[in-house]
Protein backbone atom coordinates (compact mmCIF):
# COMPACT_ATOMS: atom_id res chain seq x y z
CA UNK A 1 0.00 0.00 0.00
CA UNK A 2 2.02 2.44 -1.19
CA UNK A 3 -0.68 5.60 -1.27
CA UNK A 4 -1.47 7.70 1.70
CA UNK A 5 -4.09 6.19 4.18
CA UNK A 6 -6.69 7.93 5.93
CA UNK A 7 -7.08 7.26 9.50
CA UNK A 8 -9.44 4.48 10.20
CA UNK A 9 -11.77 4.00 12.82
CA UNK A 10 -13.27 0.32 13.58
CA UNK A 11 -16.46 -1.06 15.53
CA UNK A 12 -14.85 -3.61 18.12
CA UNK A 13 -15.65 -6.65 15.97
CA UNK A 14 -13.76 -5.25 12.82
CA UNK A 15 -16.53 -5.59 10.68
CA UNK A 16 -17.55 -2.01 10.02
CA UNK A 17 -14.85 0.68 9.14
CA UNK A 18 -15.07 4.28 8.60
CA UNK A 19 -12.89 7.53 7.77
CA UNK A 20 -13.21 10.76 6.77
CA UNK A 21 -12.05 11.92 3.02
CA UNK A 22 -10.82 15.35 2.99
CA UNK A 23 -10.58 17.68 -0.17
CA UNK A 24 -12.31 20.45 -1.76
CA UNK A 25 -15.56 19.34 -1.48
CA UNK A 26 -15.31 19.29 2.30
CA UNK A 27 -15.38 16.46 4.43
CA UNK A 28 -16.68 13.24 3.70
CA UNK A 29 -17.56 10.23 6.01
CA UNK A 30 -17.28 6.97 4.13
CA UNK A 31 -18.57 3.86 5.61
CA UNK A 32 -17.12 0.34 4.53
CA UNK A 33 -19.18 -2.91 5.50
CA UNK A 34 -18.11 -6.45 5.77
CA UNK A 35 -21.49 -8.61 5.62
CA UNK A 36 -21.99 -11.97 5.77
CA UNK A 37 -23.22 -13.51 2.70
CA UNK A 38 -25.02 -17.06 2.06
CA UNK A 39 -22.03 -18.78 1.19
CA UNK A 40 -20.11 -19.48 4.70
CA UNK A 41 -16.82 -17.05 5.00
CA UNK A 42 -17.57 -15.58 2.51
CA UNK A 43 -18.25 -11.17 3.04
CA UNK A 44 -19.77 -8.48 0.86
CA UNK A 45 -17.45 -5.20 0.95
CA UNK A 46 -20.02 -2.53 0.66
CA UNK A 47 -18.54 1.12 1.10
CA UNK A 48 -20.29 4.52 1.09
CA UNK A 49 -20.64 7.67 2.12
CA UNK A 50 -22.65 8.75 5.24
CA UNK A 51 -24.78 11.90 4.84
CA UNK A 52 -23.51 14.06 7.35
CA UNK A 53 -26.66 15.68 8.21
CA UNK A 54 -29.15 12.90 7.92
CA UNK A 55 -27.06 9.95 8.64
CA UNK A 56 -27.64 7.95 5.92
CA UNK A 57 -25.38 5.55 3.87
CA UNK A 58 -25.24 5.39 0.26
CA UNK A 59 -22.97 4.03 -1.59
CA UNK A 60 -24.26 6.00 -4.74
CA UNK A 61 -22.84 9.16 -3.85
CA UNK A 62 -20.17 10.65 -6.11
CA UNK A 63 -17.85 12.51 -3.91
CA UNK A 64 -15.09 14.30 -6.25
CA UNK A 65 -13.09 14.78 -2.66
CA UNK A 66 -9.89 14.61 -6.01
CA UNK A 67 -8.35 11.85 -3.47
CA UNK A 68 -9.67 8.83 -5.13
CA UNK A 69 -6.78 6.68 -4.70
CA UNK A 70 -6.03 7.71 -0.98
CA UNK A 71 -9.59 6.32 -0.69
CA UNK A 72 -8.74 3.09 -2.08
CA UNK A 73 -5.55 2.92 -0.31
CA UNK A 74 -8.06 2.99 2.53
CA UNK A 75 -10.62 1.01 1.58
CA UNK A 76 -7.67 -1.60 0.92
CA UNK A 77 -6.20 -1.46 4.34
CA UNK A 78 -9.53 -2.53 6.04
CA UNK A 79 -9.03 -5.70 3.84
CA UNK A 80 -5.99 -6.51 5.66
CA UNK A 81 -7.65 -5.47 9.02
CA UNK A 82 -10.35 -7.42 8.33
CA UNK A 83 -8.72 -10.37 7.15
CA UNK A 84 -6.16 -10.19 9.96
CA UNK A 85 -9.00 -10.49 12.63
CA UNK A 86 -10.53 -13.22 10.14
CA UNK A 87 -7.67 -15.26 8.30
CA UNK A 88 -10.18 -17.47 6.57
CA UNK A 89 -12.37 -15.02 5.28
CA UNK A 90 -13.00 -14.69 1.51
CA UNK A 91 -14.17 -11.07 0.34
CA UNK A 92 -16.06 -10.51 -2.77
CA UNK A 93 -16.31 -7.05 -3.86
CA UNK A 94 -17.71 -5.04 -6.69
CA UNK A 95 -18.45 -1.50 -8.02
CA UNK A 96 -21.75 -0.16 -7.53
CA UNK A 97 -21.40 1.22 -11.20
CA UNK A 98 -19.36 -0.01 -14.05
CA UNK A 99 -17.09 2.90 -13.40
CA UNK A 100 -16.31 1.98 -9.64
CA UNK A 101 -15.73 -1.80 -11.02
CA UNK A 102 -12.91 -0.68 -13.30
CA UNK A 103 -11.67 1.85 -10.33
CA UNK A 104 -11.65 -1.15 -8.45
CA UNK A 105 -9.88 -2.94 -11.37
CA UNK A 106 -7.56 -0.31 -11.51
CA UNK A 107 -6.43 -0.33 -7.45
CA UNK A 108 -5.61 -4.12 -7.53
CA UNK A 109 -3.50 -3.95 -10.62
CA UNK A 110 -1.76 -1.12 -9.88
CA UNK A 111 -0.62 -3.01 -6.09
CA UNK A 112 -0.92 -6.20 -7.66
CA UNK A 113 2.80 -7.30 -6.61
CA UNK A 114 2.36 -5.99 -3.32
CA UNK A 115 -1.75 -7.05 -3.08
CA UNK A 116 -0.38 -11.02 -4.55
CA UNK A 117 2.27 -11.18 -1.86
CA UNK A 118 -0.23 -11.65 0.62
CA UNK A 119 -3.88 -12.22 -1.31
CA UNK A 120 -5.41 -14.69 -4.02
CA UNK A 121 -6.96 -12.79 -6.65
CA UNK A 122 -9.61 -13.73 -8.51
CA UNK A 123 -11.60 -11.41 -10.99
CA UNK A 124 -15.21 -12.64 -12.41
CA UNK A 125 -15.06 -12.64 -16.14
CA UNK A 126 -17.73 -15.20 -18.69
CA UNK A 127 -19.27 -16.46 -15.48
CA UNK A 128 -16.05 -17.62 -14.09
CA UNK A 129 -13.66 -16.76 -11.72
CA UNK A 130 -10.09 -16.42 -13.06
CA UNK A 131 -6.71 -15.21 -12.06
CA UNK A 132 -6.54 -11.74 -11.32
CA UNK A 133 -4.25 -9.58 -14.54
CA UNK A 134 -3.80 -6.48 -15.56
CA UNK A 135 -5.24 -5.09 -17.90
CA UNK A 136 -8.84 -7.45 -18.28
CA UNK A 137 -11.64 -6.34 -17.31
CA UNK A 138 -13.88 -7.93 -14.56
CA UNK A 139 -17.51 -7.60 -13.17
CA UNK A 140 -16.28 -8.64 -9.46
CA UNK A 141 -13.73 -9.78 -7.80
CA UNK A 142 -12.60 -12.77 -4.53
CA UNK A 143 -9.54 -12.00 -2.08
CA UNK A 144 -8.74 -14.23 0.61
CA UNK A 145 -5.41 -14.40 2.27
CA UNK A 146 -2.54 -16.77 1.48
CA UNK A 147 -1.47 -18.73 4.42
CA UNK A 148 1.93 -19.63 3.88
CA UNK A 149 3.43 -21.58 6.82
CA UNK A 150 6.91 -21.83 7.88
CA UNK A 151 9.28 -23.96 10.33
CA UNK A 152 9.01 -22.37 13.74
CA UNK B 1 4.57 -24.50 12.20
CA UNK B 2 2.65 -21.18 12.75
CA UNK B 3 1.48 -18.78 9.92
CA UNK B 4 3.28 -16.39 8.60
CA UNK B 5 1.99 -13.08 6.66
CA UNK B 6 4.16 -10.80 4.91
CA UNK B 7 1.60 -8.05 6.03
CA UNK B 8 0.85 -8.47 9.81
CA UNK B 9 -1.57 -6.11 11.26
CA UNK B 10 -1.96 -4.70 14.87
CA UNK B 11 -5.32 -5.19 15.37
CA UNK B 12 -4.77 -2.69 18.74
CA UNK B 13 -3.46 0.09 16.41
CA UNK B 14 -7.22 0.92 14.89
CA UNK B 15 -9.24 2.37 16.96
CA UNK B 16 -12.20 1.39 17.76
CA UNK B 17 -15.49 3.62 17.77
CA UNK B 18 -18.63 2.14 19.81
CA UNK B 19 -20.70 4.19 17.71
CA UNK B 20 -19.70 2.07 14.53
CA UNK B 21 -20.75 -0.98 16.25
CA UNK B 22 -24.79 -0.12 15.77
CA UNK B 23 -24.15 -0.74 11.89
CA UNK B 24 -22.07 -4.01 12.55
CA UNK B 25 -25.24 -6.23 12.02
CA UNK B 26 -27.19 -4.19 10.18
CA UNK B 27 -27.62 -4.21 6.30
CA UNK B 28 -26.48 -1.08 5.18
CA UNK B 29 -25.74 -2.00 1.37
CA UNK B 30 -28.46 -4.45 0.42
CA UNK B 31 -28.15 -4.21 -3.01
CA UNK B 32 -24.87 -4.97 -3.46
CA UNK B 33 -25.28 -8.20 -0.73
CA UNK B 34 -28.26 -9.59 -2.61
CA UNK B 35 -25.76 -8.88 -5.91
CA UNK B 36 -22.77 -10.54 -4.25
CA UNK B 37 -25.18 -13.55 -3.14
CA UNK B 38 -26.38 -13.67 -7.25
CA UNK B 39 -22.88 -13.64 -8.12
CA UNK B 40 -21.56 -16.32 -5.49
CA UNK B 41 -24.78 -18.56 -6.32
CA UNK B 42 -24.13 -18.22 -10.63
CA UNK B 43 -20.28 -18.62 -10.29
CA UNK B 44 -18.70 -21.64 -9.81
CA UNK B 45 -15.79 -20.67 -6.80
CA UNK B 46 -12.56 -21.23 -7.30
CA UNK B 47 -11.52 -25.42 -7.60
CA UNK B 48 -9.06 -24.66 -4.86
CA UNK B 49 -11.23 -22.82 -3.10
CA UNK B 50 -14.28 -24.74 -2.39
CA UNK B 51 -14.52 -26.28 1.01
CA UNK B 52 -14.08 -30.44 1.35
CA UNK B 53 -17.76 -31.88 2.18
Amino acid sequence: MRHEKYPLQSDSLFLVFEFTSTGPKGFVRKIILYSPTEVRNYFNLGFGDMDMVTGEISDRSITNNGDSLQVLATVAYTVYVFTARYPNACIIAKGSTPARTRLYRMGLANQLTEVATDFEVYGRRNNRWQVFRRNVDYSAFIVRRKHIFVSS
Amino acid sequence: MKSKKSTDIDLSSVKISEELNKYAHQNLFPEKLAEANRILAETPLPKAWREKK
